[in-house]
């Protein structure tokens, strides 16, 4: 038997002990926790299946799920209690998001087949990308919690198309609409004022007509299947069965956070730059005491106009994220019981709590990942076993606006590519090598979809030796794409870790820097073989005089400048060829302890181009 | 509801103490502040080495709370 099992076996209820506390049987209340896992999983395949956004049905950028009942005998008060495996920042956002439109809507006022839509950053939410609609569950005039869902749209309006414009933003006036929570489906009836702020103020009319009644759909299967379980079991068991499954999390994590050393510990990391070209400073102070966390984010720089700060919310559900992620939850369900013992300290007016009129649309991202990314750096130095490296933060985004006329007609378009990137290693193994990151927990769209629905050709995607972290276990090399599109576009891009490299641990080297650069008409030379033109540092170290790449060892050089990493707006022409490199991750570890065997295989596969590179001589 | 961008370069949350010592590990003093638990914004007063919560009030979220 395992550790992990005997650690089970201790935090598992008798079947009594279940009975006194809840209510419920034992076989009862398992039998409906997985139930409600798997209604939200049907509500989750439903948008995937029926969605047009390609950011919904194939990325998975949305959360949704559903929220328990109000019962304050069993201390549940429309907790997030079940979701679905997509976007994990989203059904964590979920719990503020959604209780907040309620708080705000009145909860007197729901009637069974209202949907209310909401997207106001200000109140609980991400970014005004991110859209919160919740349906509420009426058993007769029982009601039974609500079925949530958060969808990021692609387009919602403002002046930069698809929103991450970091820097063209200033405030949140420029965001693009934003909805305080209000009806779009009254009694089963669609609202079509409410809908038209969609089709007459987003770039995206057609997607949003067909994606707003597919949400709906998905929200009325939470509903229906609710009721099915409701009206089988009862009421009352459904209840009872909603606080077991949120006191079950809470026992699960509490009984993990015993295996960490209690202490204090700190970290920190810059962002590469605000929209002025500072680096933005981000610290971390995690307090672990017992079955209790604290994670203060307190000394992190100010917020910054132009997006460079982020909602509160969203570093609520990093700092979750981070802990539960560094933990051991094997068959944990992440719902709001599991964040119970989790305290965050979230300064308002800094960079991971903004203030109106902040603009927080492409700071949802950077600031996102990584707030959640210090928690791990700082848990890293509560043991050697829970060290993990630094892996790629920000999402990392790509995207491309224009219109595609190639057929002679006029076709406006937005596509958004969430990059999968590096993690750093582990005390168990070398790091992951291309995955997102937990907040995100997308999936990247395949490259021939894309080049199939737009107007863009993937030329080139390939590791890159020489950039992952060293160490005893290495981080995971940088990715590069090289991309051209066929029509004049303008490109969006979101990076981290052009300017800062990915942070070793334990004595692991630092990942490569990410870059973007542009080579000017140069397609048909990389066509050939040929020696491509000089390259145009878009992100990046770059000469000032003449915009080529400069080593970051020449930062503080005259004539050298850092380019920022965030942005939008960027021509690009039909001809021209954009290389983007994703940072490589930390190694765990002195290089010097790494395996001969696992030095033979990195050169093998190409992650370093000799043995002495994979060792950091 | 609008606000000045702080002039401080880096933000950190007011914590003050609190003339009372923990009743669960004995620790000289115990502090008042704002956090975020699992469904919303409380001021405590706690314990920052057990990080024992003698005291919690629900607040108003940042910004609508904010004064």
């Amino acid at each position: 038997m395992t550790d992990t099992q005997t650690r089970r076996d201790t935090l598992a209820l008798s079947a009594d002990e279940v009975q006194s506390r809840y209510g419920i049987d034992l076989t009862t209340a398992e039998v409906l926790r997985h139930a409600l896992r798997h209604v939200a999983l049907q509500m989750q395949l439903k948008v995937n299946t029926a969605a047009l956004s390609p950011l919904l049905s194939e990325v998975n950028d949305f959360g949704i799920g559903l929220l328990a009942p109000r019962d304050a005998e069993r201390d549940l008060d429309f907790d997030a209690l079940a979701m679905a495996s997509a976007a994990p920042a989203h059904y964590v956002i979920n719990q503020f998001y959604a209780r907040m439109a309620i708080e705000h809507w009145g909860v007197e006022r729901f009637q069974p087949g209202d949907v209310l839509i909401y997207n106001d950053p200000y109140r609980g939410g991400s970014h005004v990308n991110d859209v919160g609609t919740l349906m509420p569950i009426f058993d007769g005039d029982d009601l039974l919690g609500f079925a949530v869902a958060i969808t990021h749209w692609l387009d919602i309006g403002g002046p930069v198309p698809a929103g991450l414009g970091a820097g063209l933003q200033r405030d949140m006036y420029a965001e693009g609409i934003k909805l305080t929570p209000r009806k779009l489906y009254d009694r089963g009836e669609l609202v079509p004022e409410n809908l038209e702020l969609f089709t007459e103020q987003t770039r995206i009319p057609d997607i949003t007509i067909n994606d707003l009644q597919v949400i709906k759909s998905a929200l009325q299967i939470g509903c229906d299947m609710v009721l099915r379980y409701a009206t089988r079991y009862g009421a009352d068991l459904y209840r009872a069965a909603a606080q077991y499954t949120l006191d079950f999390s809470e026992r699960t994590v509490r009984s993990s956070l015993l295996e960490v050393p209690d202490g204090v510990y700190e970290s920190q990391d810059y962002l590469d730059n605000n929209m002025d070209g500072e680096p933005m400073l981000v610290r971390c102070t995690v307090r672990k005491h017992g079955d209790n966390i604290e994670v203060d984010y307190s000394g992190s720089c100010r917020e910054e106009w132009g997006g460079y700060a982020s909602q509160w919310s969203d570093t609520v559900a990093a700092a979750h994220l981070g802990v539960v992620n560094i933990l051991d939850t094997t068959a944990m369900d992440l719902n709001a019981g599991a964040y119970r013992p989790i305290h965050v300290v979230a300064p308002p007016g800094s960079c991971l709590s903004a203030l109106p009129p902040m603009s927080t649309n492409a700071g949802h991202t950077m600031f996102l990942t990584k707030a959640l990314n210090l928690v791990k750096l700082a848990l890293s130095q509560a043991s050697p076993e829970l060290a993990v490296a630094e892996n790629y933060d920000d999402v990392g985004v790509l995207g491309f606006v224009g219109v595609d006329d190639r057929a002679g007609t006029y076709n406006p378009f937005i596509t958004i590519r969430a990059l999968c990137g590096p993690f750093g290693g582990t005390a168990v193994d070398d790091g992951c090598s291309m995955t997102l990151v937990e907040g995100g927990n997308c999936l990247e769209p395949s490259i021939e979809l894309d080049e199939e629905a737009f107007p863009i050709l993937v030329l080139s995607r390939e590791f890159v030796a020489d950039t992952a972290g060293v160490g005893k276990h290495r981080g995971g090399p940088s990715t590069e794409m090289i991309v051209t599109p066929q029509v004049p576009v303008h490109m969006t891009y979101q990076l981290d870790q052009c300017r800062f490299p990915t942070q070793g641990v334990l004595g692991g080297g630092d990942g490569a820097r990410a870059s973007i650069v542009v080579y000017r008409g140069g397609l048909d030379a990389w066509a050939r073989g040929e020696k491509l033109p000089a390259a145009e540092v878009v992100a990046g170290f770059a000469n000032t005089e003449d915009g080529t790449p400069a080593s970051y060892t020449e930062e503080n050089s005259p004539g050298v400048e850092f380019r920022n990493s965030k942005g939008a707006g960027k021509p690009v022409m039909p001809g021209d060829v954009v290389v983007l490199r994703l940072p490589g991750a930390g190694g765990y570890g002195p290089a010097a302890e790494r395996d001969d065997e696992a030095v033979r295989k990195d050169v093998r596969d190409g992650i370093y181009s000799s043995p002495a590179h994979a060792v950091g001589r | 509801m609008e606000f000045p961008q702080p002039t401080e370069l880096t933000i950190d949350e007011p914590v003050n103490p609190v003339d009372q010592s923990c009743p669960r590990c004995s620790a000289d003093t115990m502090y008042r502040y704002r956090l975020v638990d699992y469904r919303g914004w409380l001021e405590v007063v706690k314990c920052r080495s057990c990080l024992h919560v003698e005291d919690r009030r629900p607040i108003v979220a940042p910004p609508q709370g904010t004064p």
